[in-house]
């Protein structure tokens, strides 16, 4: 693969697809279901934002969309690929190659540096020579505002905020079309959460990247989502921020702005308490 | 009664079913060694972590045994006035039987459970998803190297075991019990024969450094990504890879005698 939208080139255009599309998507761990008939369309070029209590199944949906775990049932289809129909490994590793993946701890390689980690899927995915490598990760570096002297800082020898930022660096050095993030604000302070913030949204808007991301953060969820996916126990609902900023559900606004009515609890527990006896059991629970 | 039975049959059917899942993850490392390109740099980190960081706890266990073969064996074969030879007891033992075992035992305690545990460790801090998700497969980069380095370092490390086992039974023999040199060394040369000993020992080591490679690479590979199944991984690769070379070398060394 060579590049062919470089990030830096300001108003370059903006990467063709990036539309991913979940059609009645059920999913279990051992007998425990954790998505019952996810139907959610993730537009192209947009940060989608996913949230919901935990256990809700968010990076669970990241990683379907990733081809990392098969779905028991239902279409998950990037660009109309159903990636939960491909069986072979490299029908898979083509359509990961319009894919880049934000870890919630990064996940980079422990044994090597910064640079390496940033150069790792160039040398291994595009005919790059080095030159070329060390101007891209220096080129995407800069983008996410590491000076040249982290680079040969080794993952262990990062806060958590730079972690982020090299795995965000990594993310994007091979051009993706589409940037799936899970949980970019997840231990970081507020300032450093709020850098991350930045820098996703001017990635979005310089590159036209369709990104999903999990957060638990409302007040960055709020700012940075064009659409939203809000995962409950019993329901999911999407929308814009405006459509769901006043919804009719109490829950999706407790989640969208962390104000909680105790109330919305026992509602919630009850509702916990139906999805894991199965709906004969409704009535008996609701006495 | 029938409860027993049912775990019985469950267990032994998981077993098979682990066996079914080893050779299937052998047969993937063998694909991704012959396609290049071969990650050299990998593999020579790797042959120093696993060879050359094993290299003191090898040499002192080899001298260590050694010392203590001479020990006993000149005891006793000096009840049967054959204590000139000692040298061919200590040389048969050390490369037939107790070099390539002691030196399986000991790498899969120092190498073999290290190997599982970085592996299982990447796979908690989803490492090998990351390298999935950049369309790279992690055997080729993560397992690969180590399995390759660990059945190059086994024969090596073998031989340096064996080597220093045969210096520490003549440091005792000669210089503590007085045995003549000469008579050890050519005790030593008259009893141990190349294709029937030192062949059949360096090529039990190459097979336990399969089983090593195999054993531990697999169950870092599917280690359950938390710390109790990274923890429960490296125990299991020690048990499995040592009853593995136990077993084995009778079967080696029956075969091997036919």
């Amino acid at each position: 693969m060579v590049l062919t939208h470089p990030i830096s080139v300001d108003g370059a255009p903006r990467p063709e697809g990036g539309h991913v599309v979940l059609e009645g998507v059920r999913m279990e761990f051992s007998d425990r279901v954790i998505l019952r008939d996810l139907d959610c369309d993730f537009p192209a070029g947009k940060i989608s934002i996913i949230c919901g209590g935990s256990g809700s199944g968010k990076s669970t949906t990241l990683r379907l969309i990733g081809g990392l775990i098969r779905p028991q049932q239902g279409h998950i289809r990037v660009d109309g690929i159903d990636v939960a129909a491909l069986r072979r490994t490299s029908e898979l590793e083509k359509v990961r190659q319009k894919l880049g993946m934000l870890f919630q701890k990064g996940a980079l390689l422990d044994s090597t540096n910064v640079f390496d980690n940033v150069a790792f899927p160039l040398r291994e995915r595009t005919k790059l020579d080095g030159d070329e490598i060390s101007a891209r990760v220096r080129e995407c570096l800069l983008e996410v505002g590491l000076k040249p002297a982290d680079e040969r800082l080794l993952p262990s020898e990062l806060s958590g905020g730079m972690v982020k930022r090299v795995a965000l660096a990594r993310a994007i050095v091979t051009e993706p079309v589409i940037l799936l993030v899970d949980e970019p604000f997840s231990g970081l302070d507020p300032i450093t959460s709020r850098r991350i913030e930045l820098l996703l949204q001017k990635v979005n808007k310089r590159s036209g990247i369709t990104m999903i991301i999990v957060s638990h953060d409302p007040g960055s969820t709020m700012r940075l989502a064009d659409h939203l996916l809000v995962m409950l126990p019993d329901r999911y609902v999407q929308g814009t921020p405006d459509e769901l900023r006043n919804h009719e559900d109490p829950r999706v606004t407790s989640l969208l702005t962390h104000e909680v009515d105790d109330s919305i609890l026992e509602v919630d527990h009850m509702l916990d308490t139906v999805i894991q006896r199965g709906p004969t059991d409704l009535d008996s629970t609701w006495a | 009664m029938l409860r027993l039975i049912s775990a019985v049959g469950e267990r032994s059917a998981r077993s098979i079913e682990q066996l079914g899942d080893i050779s299937i993850f052998g047969c993937q490392i063998v694909k991704c060694f012959l396609r290049p390109p071969l990650r050299f740099r990998p593999f020579v980190k790797e042959l120093h972590k696993l060879g050359v960081l094993s290299l003191l706890i090898i040499g002192i266990s080899g001298l260590a045994v050694g010392m203590v073969l001479a020990l006993q064996g000149y005891i006793e074969l000096s009840k049967y006035g054959s204590e000139s030879s000692l040298g061919g007891f200590v040389g048969i033992v050390l490369v037939r039987e107790l070099g390539p075992v002691l030196t399986g035992l000991l790498v899969t305690g120092r190498a073999g459970s290290a190997t599982t545990a970085e592996i299982g460790t990447m796979v908690a801090s989803e490492q090998l998803d990351g390298l999935r998700m950049m369309s790279v497969n992690p055997i080729d980069v993560v397992v690969v190297p180590r399995a390759l380095a660990m059945i190059l370092v086994m024969p090596l490390l073998n031989a340096i075991f064996t080597v220093l086992g045969l210096l520490g039974g003549w440091l005792v023999g000669v210089r503590v019990m007085g045995l003549d040199s000469g008579a050890y060394i050519g005790s030593l040369t008259a009893s141990v024969g190349f294709q029937e000993d030192v062949a059949s020992g360096l090529l039990k080591s190459v097979l336990f450094g399969v089983l090593v490679a195999l054993v531990s690479t697999y169950k870092g590979f599917n280690s359950a990504p938390t710390s109790e199944g990274v923890s429960h991984s490296t125990t299991m690769c020690v048990v499995t890879a040592s009853l593995a070379i136990l077993v084995s070398n009778y079967f080696f060394t029956a075969l091997w005698g036919m």
